[in-house]
């Protein structure tokens, strides 16, 4: 009888084991904490995304008990900076958000796995064309989008108005460009308002007007890579218009001595015809003056165009997951769960950042948001200042500021333009094989992306 | 007699290791933050940071810092600034001077001259590039007092942007020389001034020939604190006002290599230039010490 | 000499009034005094998200910093001025040859350092930077002042039985209460100004100091120059009022060094 009775406890317990290890070793493994850490900028260009990411990682959490996203704000100067230390460290972000293309650069591809290991092909499908061809490299799909930037110029309708200009039917190319902004001057308004002292401006004339010389992105990899030149009048026009423009005072009268932010908040005393802007600053302005005072076009087309002409460039902040991610496949759900169309809608909401995706909510965008979400769509245009490398940037950034003081003339700047790609070329052999092999992809990849 | 019988401290052979104790944090702290960085500096400067494991290049950076036109103009620019060192020691020289004899109220003029001092640089070159903006209050001034017509953008104009940090520059450390003179020049016994005023010697004459004597080993340290200052410490003038720019007109050495080590990520430029500015600096320091030396021989 | 008042303080009032003005009258007029004073700037700097964490970094950095490298100082000033040992006129000039290097010298390696040892981004890191940077003015100074304490003074204690880390903490170290006050106000002052090393130690944005934070204090696309020079006022208000207050004790320290080696 106690035999039996011993007998029995122990199976009752040998059963009770072996039916709870299931459950103890299933709840073991779903109670398996994973961290998952984001490096990116926060509220640095749009704010209130902050307080969507944050949403964003709670309720991911929510979803995944045992996962917690941890999204730390680092400062843009930054950003690349940390990246690199703690990559040095052996303990890199899990995601970090690539404010340059380090693509072009080609040095972080050991660094980053392709999202494409990840994500199904109908999924990065819906990621906007252009943006995912930036995105992509050496037959990998490797960042995602975290948000993208419509960017463009902004006029002031109650000021066009006034000095008998049609603000429905902006002046898309130079000449009427030009003729525009001297009609604002003798209106007594400042016709375009910059700021060069910090010299950002000039990667923004690149940008915005220069790229709508060229047929396509390799025209710039080339003369990177010395096979055109950046003297070449393609390549050079932009600058010879920023020289147009001061010589005829069509600039504010302080734009040297002004930073890049500074110059363009002028917009915002109403006695400023246009500037260029992005998307998030767009949103501002209409906040402190009101829809009737701030319209939007795309940048003007200056002479010469080129095949990317008329186009609207938007560009995007891409998130890559790191190689030595302990859990890639987290990291590329978590990404996953911010491209689907509620997070996208509350981004919008609470930030004003439109995504690069064909998911976005068009009907909750103002009338603004809306044209641009539109252009991105329909006429987008590629990123300028990510086809290059970060030494030939710095570049544009001094002769900007020399030329807006008048120190420089426009072929001077277009040679210093031209000395520096000449540099980097001689000093960085290496990267500029990497950056060779790269610009090949992108010419091979041309059909898929028409 | 027995110098350990004088000094009861020194008698007892135990406190032998006791000065160790005392020695160690602080030794600790400078063998860390002093020797450590510059045995490392002069070693990251033969390796090239590019690759890993970071790999022996000999003077390959080297060469590749004295081809950079960047750096030159960089130590220029360091040059520039030390010619404001002269300057700087004149003005406070004569203001120090202009207040001693002036007695009344000097503490007030003491206190006002040295509150640029105690400013932050970063809050200072705000408002001064600021002021010496396009539409700042330095044109404004200009123009109200009938100059406007050279109103210029001050702080990014080519060849003024670096003399307007010059200016910043001196107008800050002008206060420290101030004080500082005061303090020895109030401890200058009267009587030799008034001997010589009795003696008829006008203002100049008693400035050469008895203030500038008895300050000389002031000034000379006054000088040489500045001559530190001007390859070493302004860094923070140059971030604030001007960030380098416009192009490169106002890059100093120092800015040189946090660019280079933190922007451009080129370490090997960064440390190479960073043990010129140390054999620099050294080098002056050791011009001044013997100068030094020689001003205590010939008074 | 209302001339040099106006040349000397000019700054502080631009900041500061310009502080007290929107955005619209700065714009109109940057010179002149706030047509009427807008208390919003400060109001909203106190609410701008971090500020006060920056306050706090700067607050905890400086108070910290000075503590430590005064007490490390005293200690090895006291060795170095009352005790014999060998290497001592060595020790002595050696510490004091290090105060012409240059920080940025140093700020390579030691970035590279804490970055392997995970320190940036920590306070520690910047903390012990600072203390290592005053360090040697602060020994010469100190070890000036106390070979001036009297010998007879020690002797005495030493009869009466005291240790010598006894005679540190009852004899010299009260003596030098005016000395030691001056030190504290000039390394507070360093400390709290400092930009540079603050710039690379801490550069996540809620370790950043005052300093960095105001100085990299503009969003990628707006800037609003009347709240920033609230923020550079708040910046510079507690050296102000240290000054006014401390003036004797700073001036001392700032002029002891160079006088005492007469």
């Amino acid at each position: 009888m106690n035999r039996n009775k011993w007998f029995l406890a122990i199976a009752m317990i040998g059963g009770l084991c072996i039916l709870s290890t299931p459950v103890f070793s299933g709840g073991g493994q779903e109670a398996e904490k994973i961290e998952i850490r984001c490096y990116w900028w926060g509220d640095g260009e749009a704010p209130g995304m902050a307080a969507w990411m944050k949403e964003s990682t709670e309720i991911y959490h929510q979803q995944n008990p045992n996962v917690t996203v941890e999204a730390p704000e680092i400062p843009i100067e930054d950003l690349f900076t940390t990246w690199k230390a703690e990559l040095a460290a052996g303990t890199p972000p899990d995601l970090q958000l690539f404010g340059r293309q380090q693509g072009m650069d080609g040095s972080e591809a050991g660094n980053i796995v392709p999202i494409d290991d990840y994500w199904s092909a109908e999924e990065l499908e819906h990621v906007t064309k252009f943006s995912r061809r930036e995105l992509s490299w050496d037959g990998h799909t490797w960042l995602v989008p975290l948000y993208g930037g419509a960017w463009l110029t902004v006029l002031n309708p109650k000021i066009y108005r006034e000095t008998g200009l049609n603000p429905n039917n902006p002046p898309q190319q130079w000449n009427d460009f030009v003729g525009a902004l001297e009609k604002i001057k003798t209106g007594g308004y400042t016709p375009f308002s910059c700021g060069f002292k910090d010299g950002y401006m000039g990667v923004w004339w690149a940008c915005l007007v220069g790229i709508q010389n060229l047929d396509d992105m390799s025209d710039l990899h080339e003369a990177v890579m010395g096979i055109q030149h950046f003297t070449d009048p393609k390549h050079a026009n932009f600058w010879y218009r920023i020289e147009e423009l001061i010589d005829k005072g069509l600039f504010n009268e302080d734009a040297a001595s002004v930073g890049f932010a500074e110059g363009n908040d002028k917009f915002l005393n109403g006695k400023v015809g246009m500037v260029f802007a992005v998307q998030s600053m767009v949103n501002g302005y209409i906040k402190e003056m009101g829809e009737d005072s701030v319209s939007v076009m795309i940048s003007p087309t200056p002479p010469n165009p080129g095949k990317l002409a008329g186009r609207m460039p938007f560009y995007t902040m891409p998130l890559g997951i790191a190689k030595l991610s302990k859990h890639p496949e987290v990291a590329a759900d978590f990404l996953r769960f911010l491209h689907t169309k509620e997070r996208i809608a509350a981004m919008y909401e609470q930030s004003g950042a439109i995504q690069a995706s064909d998911k976005v909510t068009l009907d909750i965008m103002t009338d603004a948001d809306k044209l641009m979400a539109k252009w991105a769509v329909e006429i987008p245009n590629y990123t300028y200042n990510e086809h290059y490398v970060p030494q030939i940037e710095s570049e544009v950034w001094a002769s900007a500021q020399l030329i807006s003081i008048g120190d420089i003339t426009a072929a001077e700047a277009a040679q210093r333009y031209e000395d520096a790609a000449v540099k980097w070329r001689r000093e960085f052999p290496d990267a500029l094989e990497r950056f060779k092999r790269i610009a090949d992809g992108w010419k091979k990849d041309a059909d898929k992306y028409k | 007699m027995n110098r350990f019988a004088a000094n009861p401290l020194l008698q007892a052979r135990r406190f032998s290791l006791k000065p160790l104790f005392y020695l160690l944090p602080a030794f600790l702290v400078i063998g860390f933050i002093y020797i450590y960085p510059v045995v490392e500096v002069c070693r990251f400067s033969l390796l090239d940071f590019l690759k890993t494991p970071r790999q022996f290049v000999g003077f390959r950076n080297y060469g590749l810092v004295f081809q950079d036109e960047r750096f030159y103009q960089s130590l220029f620019h360091n040059v520039l600034l030390l010619l404001n060192v002269p300057i700087m020691s004149t003005i406070a020289l004569v203001l120090a001077v202009v207040i001693n004899d002036h007695v009344h109220g000097w503490k007030v003029y003491r206190s006002l001259v040295l509150t640029p001092y105690v400013m932050p640089i970063v809050a200072i070159g705000f408002a001064m590039s600021n002021f010496f903006s396009l539409n700042g209050g330095f044109n404004q001034i200009l123009a109200m007092v009938g100059l406007g017509f050279i109103k210029k953008q001050w702080i990014v104009d080519p060849s003024w942007a670096l003399p307007t940090i010059a200016a910043v520059i001196i107008w800050r450390q002008t206060g420290f020389g101030v004080i500082l003179f005061l303090a020895r020049l109030s401890s200058m016994p009267e009587e030799i001034i008034e001997a010589a005023r009795i003696d008829g010697a006008g203002w100049w004459r008693r400035f050469r020939k008895i203030i500038i004597p008895e300050l000389g080993t002031v000034i000379e340290f006054f000088v040489t604190l500045n001559i530190i200052v001007m390859l070493s410490q302004i860094f923070a003038f140059v971030f604030v006002m001007t960030n380098g720019g416009p192009g490169y007109k106002t890059w100093i050495t120092e800015f040189y290599i946090y660019k280079e080590a933190f922007h451009y990520n080129r370490m090997g430029h960064a440390t190479v230039a960073a043990v010129i500015l140390l054999i620099i600096t050294v080098i002056f320091i050791i011009i001044s010490y013997r100068y030094r030396e020689k001003l205590a021989e010939e008074y | 000499m209302l001339v040099m008042a106006v040349v000397t303080c000019y700054p502080i009032y631009y900041i500061f009034a310009n502080a007290l003005k929107s955005r619209a009258a700065y714009a109109d007029n940057p010179l002149s005094l706030p047509p009427n004073l807008v208390l919003a700037n400060f109001s909203q700097i106190f609410t701008t998200p971090n500020f006060l964490r920056w306050f706090y970094n700067s607050l905890i950095l400086t108070c910290t910093t000075v503590v430590l490298c005064l007490f490390i100082s005293a200690l090895a000033s006291y060795a170095l001025s009352k005790m014999y040992f060998p290497g001592k006129k060595l020790l002595i000039n050696f510490s004091i040859a290090l105060m012409v290097i240059p920080t940025i010298v140093m700020i390579i390696p030691l970035f590279v350092l804490m970055v392997r040892v995970r320190l940036v981004n920590r306070y520690p890191s910047a903390i012990i930077i600072y203390i290592g940077m005053y360090l040697p003015f602060a020994m010469y100074l100190l070890r000036s002042f106390f070979v001036t304490i009297p010998q007879p003074l020690i002797d005495s204690a030493l009869i009466d039985g005291c240790g010598s880390f006894g005679i540190f903490v009852r004899i010299m170290l009260p003596l030098s209460k005016p000395i030691l006050l001056s030190m504290f106000v000039v390394c507070s002052l360093y400390v709290w100004n400092d930009l540079l090393i603050a710039l690379i130690f801490l550069q996540r944005e809620h370790l950043r100091t005052l300093m960095v934070g105001l100085a990299l204090f503009h969003g990628r696309f707006s800037i609003n120059v009347p709240l920033i020079m609230a923020g550079m006022a708040v910046a510079t208000a507690p050296m102000l009022i240290l000054y006014i207050f401390a003036q004797r004790y700073l001036i001392t320290g700032l002029i002891a060094g160079s006088l005492a080696g007469q």
